[in-house]
């Protein structure tokens, strides 16, 4: 293969778009849950595929998406125009989309769009790629979609990242919604979703 | 004809129907609704090859959701064989080839007009409602930019002067369809027109419920486990309806019944309202 080729996207883009998008939902309607997403075969590191798929499954020309400085290579850029032709745009606030390769840098949850008090749909949903699901730092998790309480550890999120995101539930109904994902995991994190340490 | 102009039976239509952009548009919509539960989230509805009023919506929302694993059941006003339910099983087998279901236990997406199955729903499961008028405000505020201020700003006392209103005029709160309730603590918002008897199966219920909107354009849901008060006062609790009858047929004191006039004469019979509940009571095989 050489290096300009772009990779394939989803082999039926049909079924495994409506797949990945039922397991979406099913992540994001039970905050917590480990759910496997199979992605697309070699997506341009350093995409994993559950980033891939989401992005495959939600992204089109009229989902502007933000890239994280690790995922701003041109691989992933001409990965990503060719198959969703989703605008890639400069400004996190604009974005519906936000993929973040590297969640370590994350720069913070206020630099995307929280939505609008008579709009709270018009809010940036960020995809958070990690090196894994567990292993970190335990939290505890309550809420729509949740019977009593979850747990969740996962491993590479910035030291500030759950005080945050105390904070952006704590503005509901506006907020981001999150997408955790590791190399074959998503895990739904709505903004409907508290977080109470262990 | 056909055959002169290429068309293939199996790919005359896009599998489900809609075309992927659209369903991409729907799936998005429907993230952002069971991220906000209660919000009526906009999106663009489709011309369906069915009449606004008929279950455009919920046809859309099910066409966004179906893949080729599922089975579908549809209920109208509970019944798996009334014009509506039949004429969209058969729609969604003719253009995605899915299975199609009768019993509840079995369906892993069940479209319904304005009634909840008996049968608990599972964690398997997602129930998608048919919904004419997803503003519960509608009512009283015709104005979509007010009801949208009052939503955010979640004022919602102009609701519960309905409900007194009816209650100083009557003696008791006289909505027995459509019954409004708070999601979440937050979002005032229309359950459809399901009989308030079933309104308590949507608080903490196990199953995804998801609510389209088809004429209104919009989608709103509620997760499993979600906080679902139906409105009333302290000294007007909120209370279903109570049948004196039994099922005819099945002898069910729990479901919700349908009256049946038998004659001329006026002599009337209740039977359950859903029909795969009855049948499955009678021990019927019923078809799947």
């Amino acid at each position: 293969m050489t290096a300009d080729l772009i990779p394939p996207a989803f082999r039926d883009p049909v079924h495994d778009s409506q797949s990945a998008f039922r397991r979406l939902l099913k992540a994001l309607s039970r905050p917590g849950t480990p759910v496997s997403l199979t992605g697309p075969a070699q997506p341009p590191a350093p995409m994993g595929g559950p980033l891939a798929a989401i992005a495959l499954t939600l992204a089109d020309a009229d989902c502007p998406i933000w890239l994280d400085p690790a995922l701003s290579t041109e691989p992933v850029r001409r990965y990503l125009h060719f198959h969703t032709n989703a605008p890639q745009i400069a400004d996190p606030k604009a974005a519906a989309i936000a993929l973040i390769g590297d969640a370590g840098r994350l720069p913070g949850l206020n630099e995307f769009h929280p939505g609008e008090a008579a709009y709270p749909d018009r809010s940036t949903t960020l995809i958070l790629q990690l090196p894994a699901l567990t292993g970190g730092p335990s939290v505890r998790l309550s809420g729509p979609g949740i019977e009593t309480t979850a747990s969740l550890a996962p491993r590479g999120l910035p030291g500030w990242f759950w005080q945050a995101w105390h904070e952006n539930a704590a503005r509901y109904p506006l907020g981001v919604d999150i997408f955790l994902t590791d190399d074959r995991i998503v895990i739904g994190l709505p903004r409907s979703t508290k977080v109470e340490a262990p | 004809m056909e055959t002169d102009l290429a068309f293939d039976d199996d790919d005359v239509y896009s599998f489900a129907y809609l075309d992927e952009m659209t369903k991409r548009m729907i799936r998005r919509a429907i993230l952002k609704a069971v991220a906000v539960p209660g919000y009526q989230v906009p999106f663009g509805s489709r011309e369906m090859p069915l009449p606004p009023g008929w279950g455009t919506g919920g046809l859309q929302v099910t066409a966004s959701l179906l893949g080729r694993d599922d089975r579908l059941k549809v209920i109208d006003q509970g019944a798996d064989d009334t014009t509506n339910a039949v004429s969209i099983r058969r729609f969604f087998a003719e253009v995605s080839g899915v299975a199609t279901t009768e019993r509840t236990g079995e369906a892993t997406i069940i479209q319904t007009r304005h009634r909840i199955p008996e049968r608990a729903l599972t964690e398997d499961q997602i129930i998608v409602f048919q919904q004419p008028q997803p503003e519960p405000l509608r009512r009283f505020i015709t104005e979509e930019a007010v009801a949208r201020k009052i939503h955010a700003f979640a004022r919602y006392g102009v609701m519960y002067v309905r409900l007194y209103e009816d209650i100083s005029r009557l003696g008791h709160i006289a909505m027995s369809s459509d019954y409004p309730v708070v999601v979440n603590g937050r979002y005032l918002a229309s359950p459809s027109p399901i009989p308030k008897f079933d309104n308590p199966k949507l608080h903490r219920s196990r199953a995804l419920a998801l609510f389209g909107a088809g004429r209104e354009r919009r989608i709103h849901a509620i997760p499993p486990f979600t906080e679902v008060k139906s409105l009333d006062f302290a000294d007007y609790p909120f209370t279903v309806q109570r049948f004196e009858a039994c099922c005819s047929a099945c002898g069910a004191q729990d479901s919700y019944l349908d009256e049946i006039l038998l004659d001329d004469g006026g002599r009337r019979a209740f039977v359950c309202s859903d029909t795969a509940y009855c049948a499955e009571r009678r021990g019927e095989r019923t078809e799947s």
